[in-house]
């Protein structure tokens, strides 16, 4: 923002001078208080001293005319000191209420004419701020506990367990040294299958894959055919 | 949702409903033979030990000709295999090789057409060797019986499909 923020013209100079107003009235009223204290002061021994030279009675006469009369002017000082103070008060709040109305209008200007995400970008190290994020402590003081009990565990466990055949998987992975070995006579017989399939294949000098794919509802339980049948195949 | 976890080994998923092949379904047979000279020749013991104990003075082992030896094997091999196909859809052979015989619909055979296929693949048992010359695996019996002698390592058939996902309209 290039121009000036902007002032009401009513507020400041009235307040500027009522603040420089009060701080000399305020000093005026100060140093007068103190002159006419010290004044009253020296009059009163004066007083005390003529009195002295002059008696009793006329010391006497003194003391009752002049106290009373440097009385007198320390409390105007006091007046005038509760004035200024009471000025300068004033002239704060104002000061006060001025930067209220102020302050928020100018961020708000600011704000709206600068790319705040742009600036923060260029001035802001945003991965030395997220660096020192303590992550932990935040993983600390989440509620593991309540983010579990609003997750329906028994209902997933249900679920998975109606997913998989578990009694059968029990028994078909139960790790005896016959189901090894017949799993191992069953893939060799595999083997020498898709061997023969291929010599045979080659010999014929037969192109593309074989149409081995079961029949269709045989395909829907646990495996899908890599390569559907294209339909019946006849002998030749 | 129909998706299920397999306990069929990782290896071998990719062949499971696929037609097995000449060595798999050699093998078998050579199972299903054993088995079946075996179960004659415990059949024998058991004759001549009835034998022996209702005479045991006059007992000799029983004459077995050859003649007789084929007609009665015959007979235990036609009954052994349509035992096995109607019902699981496999012998002990091809429980040992993970085969599993189906109609064309992939269930078990009915008795006729297992008693049928029995008889073929007895009579005939070099209609295996077709399985060479197709493309798809086929043995002459499972191209005239219309079967298929797939690899399914499961213990038993896995249940069909929903009956609204199966449902078919008039062929």
């Amino acid at each position: 923002m290039d121009g000036q923020v902007p002032v009401p013209a009513s507020s400041t100079p009235r307040s500027g001078s009522a603040s420089s107003a009060v701080d000399l009235v305020a000093g005026t009223a100060v140093i007068g208080a103190e002159v006419a204290a010290g004044m009253a002061g020296a009059v009163v021994g004066t007083v005390e001293a003529v009195g002295r030279v002059l008696g009793r009675p006329v010391a006497g006469l003194a003391r009752t005319v002049g106290a009373p009369v440097g009385t007198r002017i320390g409390r105007a000082a006091d007046r005038i000191a509760d004035r200024g103070r009471a000025e300068r008060r004033r002239a704060e709040a104002d000061l006060v209420r001025l930067l209220d109305a102020l302050v928020p209008e100018v961020v708000r200007a600011v704000v709206t004419r600068i790319d705040l995400t742009a600036l923060v970008r260029q001035q802001v190290d945003v991965n030395q701020v997220a660096a020192e994020i303590d992550v932990d402590a935040i993983a600390r003081r989440l509620d593991v506990d309540a983010v579990i009990a609003r997750v329906d565990l028994i209902g997933i466990t249900e679920d998975v367990l109606d997913r998989i055949d578990l009694p059968e998987i029990i028994r078909e992975s139960a790790g005896s040294i016959t189901t090894e070995a017949v799993h191992d006579v069953r893939m060799t017989g595999i083997g020498a299958d898709e061997a023969v399939n291929r010599a045979i294949d080659r010999l014929l000098r037969r192109r593309g894959q074989r149409r081995t794919a079961g029949p269709a509802q045989r395909a829907d339980g646990f495996v899908q055919p890599v390569v559907p049948d294209r339909g019946e195949d006849s002998p030749r | 949702m129909t998706a299920r976890v397999s306990p069929i080994p990782h290896a071998a998923r990719p062949y499971q409903g696929r037609r097995a092949g000449l060595i798999s379904r050699t093998l078998a047979a050579v199972v299903d033979l054993v088995v079946i000279v075996t179960a004659f020749w415990l059949g024998y013991a058991a004759v001549s030990v009835a034998l022996f104990a209702v005479e045991p003075r006059d007992f000799h082992f029983p004459d077995v000709t050859l003649a007789g030896w084929i007609a009665t094997e015959f007979v235990l091999a036609v009954g052994y295999l349509t035992l096995g196909w109607s019902t699981s859809g496999r012998t002990v052979g091809a429980l040992v090789m993970g085969l599993r015989v189906l109609n064309r619909s992939g269930d078990s055979m009915r008795p006729v057409s297992a008693l049928l296929r029995a008889l073929f693949c007895v009579a005939f048992p070099l209609g295996l060797l077709w399985i060479l010359v197709s493309a798809g695996n086929r043995s002459l019996q499972d191209l005239v019986l219309r079967t298929s002698v797939v690899y399914d390592w499961h213990r038993r058939i896995p249940p069909a499909a929903e009956p609204a996902a199966t449902s078919r309209g008039p062929a």
